[in-house]
């Protein structure tokens, strides 16, 4: 049998890390990924010579159930969840359009940051899901694509801002992680309460 | 259990050999690999063939047979061997078989069966040290992470370890990279910051796998950024001892925040002052650095890494920002002294006043201004020299002026630093008219690599300070020391194999003292050159003067201890070692007429070196050798002739006698008184005996011839003869007769018939040829008695002396006889009276004995050789 040795966290802890850290590292990624989206739209806007004020769609192409204060935190992650599913399907659906029409062969600036980019948020997408199971042990059901529109345009002029609002639609929802994520310190605290009341529940029963 | 296995497989084994295989002997197992260290066991089975047993079988690894006691006999036709495997190279396992007996030959192609073995090691340790890195590119990280490890022990070419690297995060299964070195790069893609890692090493072969501890951080955890770029440095005039540091951030903080340390130094300065890490450790873009000198350079550097703790890697430090801080005035003195150039002369010493800015010179010193201040006590004058001047700068030092100090004077100077924006305070130095006394017991040494100055204090009074003063290789530098000091360290830049004057000068109240030196080294080193050494004068011929040139200090490289002389002469070589003072030498106890071959070799603590070598020859005379000689060769003749001569003096009687016997004087003889009128018939027979003295052998030619040759004179003379039978009655020994007189007597032989009796006869005249009727060729011999016998004795001893006469008479007179001529047989009858041989018979009748007993018995012994003493 093979000597295995492990340093710093055990090997529960990687699939189990502690959920504040987890919520600082989904912030720290939405951060990350805030910034790393806002470099791909300057160079797409370079790329396609927009202006930084080209009109875009002010509808929504992710559709989820809308905001409200009466969400609780896991809803808020579901629907957050689900909003950055739908982006990742929509990026993934843009990258395949864009190389199937778009694409020279080259391999640019532009196109390594939209790698990182949809990369980062899948990286997000990961560690939100992380928190959703820490809040319920579950994920939660997938959302379909249905009702997006992941075929895109024809003309090519729509394409390119069929692309473009798709990385605004992706910039939107990761700034919303932020800001709910940034909110979450409070689901921690719940989360702990609640952690120390499933403790001492068992402790009564015994 | 085992053993029924065993036998199952070689039951399968034959079959199937049975079925393939020509060879009658087959082996297994065929591992691909075994392992170095263990024991290998393998079997060799005898298929289908009865002349041979397993006792036949042998086993032969790399050519050699391995021992039986290894063997373990499974069967009659199966035999297996166990051995441990220590070699690492690949090798072949033969199981061969013998010829049973001598009657059978066996093909031994067909009995042979073989297993390669091929080598591994197991591995030994899981792959250690396992660090891992992500740089930086562009504005992002890296999705490659690069990773080290320390080997898991030794392999073999055959089976090398594999190393494999597992980066996982949380997207996927991770990716894997496999090495047979101990680093590799693993592709992620998009790098996952903030996602979890876990990396790990597996280390694989053909005998075994183990795997690294597992490295299992946040991504940012191996992060190296690039370093801040952009780095300015910004100056501001209100605030000369501050700089402003700003910088761009090497990535976004998105990535992660970061932490920053700087460091910053002056040009010229080996060592980097850091700024204190908590100044540095926030999220910032900017920094002041205060509390630096105004007016100098200074450089800064920045790095970065991941704010986290235990985060990340520093990164490499940025490019150097270099920036002067604004001046301000010069604060102090500027550090002024002065020193002594050459030797004192008469009118009293150059000096050369140099310093060094002042230690906060805030700035760039542009120019000092110098007041040189004399005061002649003589006749109390005092002489202001005011100048300003920036002459010239060796590293810190400006040299300012050449001035001369005569004695009786005292010598002020004063000097100020000025700088672009103002001035110093004013340094002071003085030279007194009067040297005042210094520090005392001065002492220089190495230590660690430095110089330790240690003195005595001066008894007299007040000390303000001491200037420890150091001049090598031209070049000057001095240090000051405060009042109490009494041992300290040269600071200055020193190198190895240079002498050092090391001076220590009192100052009281910025007046000078005179110095106290003394020379020494950092290091000693071999000498680089050694002396050429010559000859004083020209060498001796036992020695020679042998004189050379110290090395001054400055080329030595160090202090010459001894100088060691050599001096060889073919094969011997010998050497004579004097201090290092020295700078002559004599040579002695050479051999002269020597070539000698010469050389020095100049030594230090350190080593010595060789010189050129100078040959001589000694000479082959001492001086004054050859007049000796000469002088004492003369002396020689000189005293010998003397002895000679003194001998002559003494000796005169006995050379006379050698060499001028004394005749006898006749006139003394008693025979004087003989009378002439004695009848010569009476006297014969005595005068006979007398006769036996002189013998004249006349041969009978010449004796013949002289007959008649003188017949016609001999009337004449019988006078003259008959005067002379007297004397030669007396003179009984011819020896000393004189060779003239022999003649003469044998010129007169032709009357020696008829004188014989009458004549004495100093030489006998042998006829060596006479003897019986030789024939007379061969020239007649004269011999000369040397005989000193006194022909008195033979008158005293008559008898004896008659016999012996009558003797030779009877021999001489028998070849007369039997040759006489008629003359001669004339003669004869007139000297028959003699009756010199009157037994004619009685001497034809002695035999030959007699006769030589007779003729050696004779006084006169005919010598043909020479005289033989009688």
């Amino acid at each position: 049998m093979a000597d295995r040795r492990t340093r710093g966290m055990t090997g529960s802890d990687l699939s189990r890390t502690n959920t504040s850290n987890t919520a600082a590292r989904a912030l720290a990624i939405a951060e990350q990924l805030h910034h790393e989206c806002s470099i791909l739209l300057e160079l797409y806007r370079k790329k396609e010579s927009f202006a930084a004020d080209v009109p875009v769609s002010d509808s929504r192409l992710v559709s989820v159930p809308p905001p409200s204060s009466q969400l609780d935190t896991r809803d808020q992650l579901w629907r957050l969840h689900s909003a950055l599913l739908q982006c990742r399907s929509l990026m993934e659906r843009a990258i395949a359009k864009e190389e199937e029409e778009l694409d020279d062969g080259r391999k640019s600036e532009y196109e390594t940051q939209r790698k990182m980019v949809k990369d980062r948020l899948s990286f997000l997408l990961i560690t939100i899901g992380e928190l959703l199971k820490a809040a319920d042990g579950t994920v939660g059901v997938t959302p379909s694509g249905e009702g997006l529109e992941l075929d895109g345009p024809t003309v090519l002029f729509e394409l390119k801002l069929w692309v473009y609002r798709i990385f605004k639609e992706v910039d939107y929802w990761t700034k919303t992680a932020i800001t709910t994520l940034q909110a979450l310190p409070s689901v921690t605290a719940k989360e702990r309460a609640r952690t120390r009341q499933v403790r001492s529940t068992r402790r009564a029963r015994r | 259990m085992e053993s029924a296995g065993q036998m199952l497989m070689l039951a399968a084994l034959m079959l199937t050999a049975h079925a393939g295989s020509q060879n009658y002997l087959l082996t297994f197992p065929h591992p691909k690999f075994v392992r170095v260290g263990s024991n290998f066991t393998a079997t060799c089975v005898i298929i289908n063939r009865t002349e041979v047993t397993a006792d036949d079988l042998y086993w032969n690894l790399s050519e050699t047979i391995l021992p039986r006691e290894h063997y373990s006999k499974i069967n009659n036709s199966a035999i297996s061997v166990t051995f441990t495997v220590t070699s690492d190279k690949p090798e072949w396992l033969f199981c061969l078989c013998r010829n049973p007996s001598p009657n059978i030959v066996l093909n031994q192609g067909l009995y042979m069966h073989g297993i390669y073995l091929q080598k591994g090691y197991a591995v030994q340790q899981p792959p250690g040290n396992l660090s891992c890195v992500a740089l930086q590119e562009n504005t992002y990280i890296s999705g490659t992470i690069t990773c080290e490890w320390r080997d898991s022990g030794p392999q073999t070419e055959q089976d090398p370890i594999i190393y494999t690297l597992h980066v996982r995060d949380m997207t996927s299964q991770g990716n894997y990279t496999t090495t047979t070195k101990t680093k590799a790069q693993v592709s992620l893609g998009t790098y996952p910051n903030h996602m979890n890692l876990e990396i790990w090493v597996e280390a694989k072969n053909s005998l075994g796998m183990v795997e690294s501890e597992h490295l299992k951080e946040e991504a940012n955890w191996f992060v190296k950024t690039n370093p801040p770029s952009d780095i300015s440095v910004i100056s501001e005039k209100s605030f000369p001892t501050s700089l402003l540091l700003n910088w761009t951030l090497p990535i976004d903080k998105s990535y992660f925040r970061l932490m920053y340390r700087i460091r910053f130094t002056t040009e010229g300065a080996n060592t980097w002052t850091d700024v204190p890490q908590e100044d540095t450790s926030q999220d910032i873009q900017s920094f002041r650095l205060q509390n630096l000198q105004p007016g100098t350079k200074y450089i800064s550097q920045v790095s970065c890494k991941n704010a986290r703790r235990g985060h990340g890697r520093w990164s490499d430090w940025s490019n150097n920002a270099t920036k002067w801080t604004p001046e301000a005035p010069p604060r102090g003195k500027p550090d002024l002294w002065m020193t002594i150039l050459g030797s004192p002369n008469a009118n009293g010493q150059n000096v050369q006043i140099a310093c060094k800015d002042p230690v906060h010179s805030n700035g760039r010193i542009t120019m000092f201004s110098l007041m040189i201040k004399a005061h002649r006590v003589t006749n109390a004058s005092t002489q202001l020299e005011n100048t300003t001047e920036m002459i010239s700068r060796s590293g810190d030092i400006t040299v300012l002026k050449q001035v001369p100090i005569p004695d009786h004077q005292s010598t002020q100077v004063f000097l100020t630093a000025i700088n672009s924006v103002g001035q110093s305070e004013k340094a002071f130095l003085g030279v007194p008219e009067r040297e005042r006394p210094s520090v005392e017991d001065l002492r220089v040494s190495s230590q660690d690599g430095r110089l330790l100055v240690e003195w005595r204090l001066p008894r007299s009074s007040e000390v303000s300070e001491f200037v420890v003063e150091w001049v090598g290789r031209g070049q000057m530098d001095w240090q000051k020391e405060n009042k109490s000091t009494t041992r300290t360290h040269i600071t200055g830049p020193l190198e190895p194999f240079v002498c050092y004057r090391v001076s220590v000068y009192v100052l009281r109240s910025g007046w000078s003292s005179k110095a106290t030196s003394v020379e020494a080294f950092l290091k000693e080193g071999a000498p680089s050159e050694a002396p050429s050494v010559s000859l004083l004068g020209v060498p001796g011929h036992d020695g020679a003067h042998l004189v050379w040139t110290q090395i001054p200090p400055e080329r030595s490289r160090g202090f010459i201890s001894t100088y060691t002389i050599y001096y060889r002469t073919g094969d011997a070589t010998r050497a004579v070692t004097v201090l290092g003072n020295s700078s002559s030498y004599k040579l002695t106890s050479l051999s002269p007429d020597t070539t000698y071959d010469t050389w020095i070799t100049a030594s230090t603590i350190a080593g010595s070196y060789k010189g050129s070598t100078h040959s001589f020859t000694t000479q082959k005379y001492a001086p004054g050798e050859i007049e000796g000689i000469v002088v004492g060769v003369s002396l020689g003749f000189l005293f010998f002739f003397l002895m000679i001569v003194l001998l002559c003096f003494y000796k005169k009687d006995v050379i006379r006698e050698n060499f001028w016997p004394r005749i006898p004087d006749p006139g003394e003889s008693t025979i004087k008184n003989w009378s002439p009128d004695y009848s010569l018939k009476a006297d014969l027979p005595r005068e006979s005996c007398v006769s036996g003295i002189s013998v004249l052998d006349v041969d009978v030619c010449d004796g013949r011839s002289l007959f008649d040759e003188e017949k016609a004179g001999l009337p004449l003379k019988k006078d003259k003869f008959l005067s002379e039978e007297h004397s030669s009655g007396i003179g009984g020994s011819s020896c000393m007769s004189s060779p003239r007189q022999s003649v003469s007597d044998s010129d007169e032989g032709g009357d020696m018939a008829d004188t014989t009796a009458s004549t004495v006869q100093y030489s006998s005249v042998v006829a060596s040829s006479g003897y019986k009727g030789q024939t007379p060729a061969q020239p007649t011999l004269f011999s000369r008695s040397e005989s000193t016998q006194p022909l008195l004795d033979c008158e005293e001893n008559p008898d004896t002396s008659a016999q012996e006469g009558s003797r030779q008479s009877q021999r001489c007179s028998r070849p007369t006889g039997n040759n006489l001529s008629p003359q001669g047989a004339a003669l004869r009858e007139e000297l028959q009276p003699l009756d010199f041989c009157s037994l004619p018979e009685d001497a034809e009748n002695n035999t030959p004995a007699e006769h030589q007993s007779a003729a050696s018995a004779s006084s006169y012994m005919p010598q043909l050789g020479g005289y033989r003493p009688q």
